[in-house]
């Protein structure tokens, strides 16, 4: 969140010299201009191990870590001569300088902590990686991660996600599961309370209300279609809605 | 409002903006956001289908309060991105969510600027200038709450066939 107090300093270095700020996110087009830097130049965030990670122009960075940041600036042109090796976590592409890491590499550059599973996905099979494993990307193809457990076949794969904030957990659970343990494993995993008038409903943005159903099973729920198979997985959709105040 | 508090509520809409879960969000809703100045979001979506009724709407929010408070929302002429009490009614949905409810005129106490439309949910800034008291599960908390908590609240009620009741002035 961005909050900070109003006499605090956030010390950055873009292209090796050093700024303060008083702001804690900044976004590469305020950088370029905190710097006086042509706008039309591409910003990287420096990451350990002497990786890199592309910023688009409006994507934000939170300054208010335990290091100090540090940005460099390329012109466009530049970019053509460095070679780039790219690789896929989850929903999202990323570039590495080096043509070969370690899945704890893979961690820094796509900002997962130790306790994130990550599997290598590969002809539709899904292996887990050990940090200290060594990936080559230079290999054909964009490699691709995912952070998601795969799913024993029968299990379904239930995303619950809590509105007020749209913080998403993703678990497994069995067909022969009822709603109320889906809904009590759901409210486990996004760690909330149960709160006096929170609403349930299946997922966006068909939803269904889950209150009266709470007795019966996810398989139960499939006869009725609200689980639904993708490819050769079922999967489900959970909403936990906390009351506002209004009228 | 203060000049000092303004970066503090740029970087708040810059956080919603960025965030990953929120853009899943907006993606799985058809939310279509646009940022016409630094503290200011307008927000297409749309409510339930109900016969002979246009469903799609437009939000405006607010957000200089933010992120101590939540941001002024309204529906608003998708048009002009305005709402003119005296023409503009058919853009503002009928809602009677118990934490989501809409009102046409509404009589502030002193005169607020975003009145007299009052979006009354304790994720609308409005809510907090008429008289209204949340308990301690409802109150916004920025570190919990965002400006998406705020177009959920919405959005939550114009699905929802026990509280979405059309539009004020008609299809």
């Amino acid at each position: 969140m961005s909050q900070h107090a109003p006499d605090r300093l956030y010390r950055l270095v873009i292209d090796g010299a050093e700024y303060t700020t008083s702001d804690v996110t900044l976004t590469p087009r305020q950088l370029k201009g905190m710097a006086s830097l042509d706008q039309q130049r591409v910003v990287f965030l420096q990451l350990p191990q002497g990786q890199e990670r592309r910023l688009a122009d409006d994507e934000v960075t939170n300054l208010n870590g335990n290091e100090i940041e540090a940005f460099i600036t390329r012109d466009p042109a530049e970019l053509v001569d460095i070679q780039h090796y790219r690789l896929q976590v989850d929903d999202t592409v990323y570039e590495s300088k080096a043509p070969r890491i370690t899945a704890a590499d893979i961690r820094v550059i796509a900002d997962l902590n130790t306790a994130t599973p990550l599997f290598q996905l590969s002809g539709g099979h899904s292996r887990p990686v050990s940090d200290t494993e060594d990936i080559d990307l230079t290999l054909a193809g964009v490699e691709q991660f995912s952070t998601l457990v795969p799913v024993v076949p029968g299990d379904v794969h239930v995303t619950v996600t809590y509105t007020s904030n749209a913080r998403t957990r993703s678990f497994q659970m069995p067909l022969t599961a009822t709603v109320q343990q889906v809904v009590d494993e759901g409210y486990n995993k996004l760690k909330e309370a149960k709160r006096d008038g929170d609403s349930l409903f299946t997922g966006r943005p068909s939803r269904t209300s889950l209150t009266a159903l709470l007795g019966l099973t996810l398989s139960d729920l499939q006869v009725q279609g609200l689980v639904h198979t993708e490819g050769h997985t079922l999967t489900f959709q959970l909403d936990i809605d906390a009351q506002m105040g209004g009228a | 409002m203060t000049a000092a508090t303004h970066p503090l509520a740029e970087a708040f809409i810059d956080d919603f903006m960025a965030n990953a879960d929120w853009q899943r969000v907006a993606a799985d809703w058809g939310w279509v956001i646009r940022r016409p100045g630094p503290l200011t979001l307008l927000v297409a979506l749309r409510g339930l289908e109900l016969p002979g009724v246009q469903n799609a709407f437009t939000l405006r929010l607010e957000c200089e309060f933010c992120p101590s408070l939540p941001p002024n929302v309204r529906f608003v002429n998708p048009d002009t991105g305005e709402y003119d009490p005296n023409v503009d009614a058919r853009h503002l949905a009928r809602l009677t969510a118990p934490d989501c409810t809409t009102h046409e005129k509404y009589g502030f106490a002193p005169p607020y600027i975003y009145g007299p439309q009052l979006v009354c949910t304790s994720a609308g800034h409005g809510y907090y200038v008429s008289s209204h008291t949340p308990n301690e599960d409802q109150r916004w908390d920025p570190t919990k709450h965002s400006v998406g908590t705020t177009i959920q609240a919405v959005q939550r009620a114009l699905v929802n066939p026990l509280y979405y009741q059309g539009r004020f002035g008609g299809v």
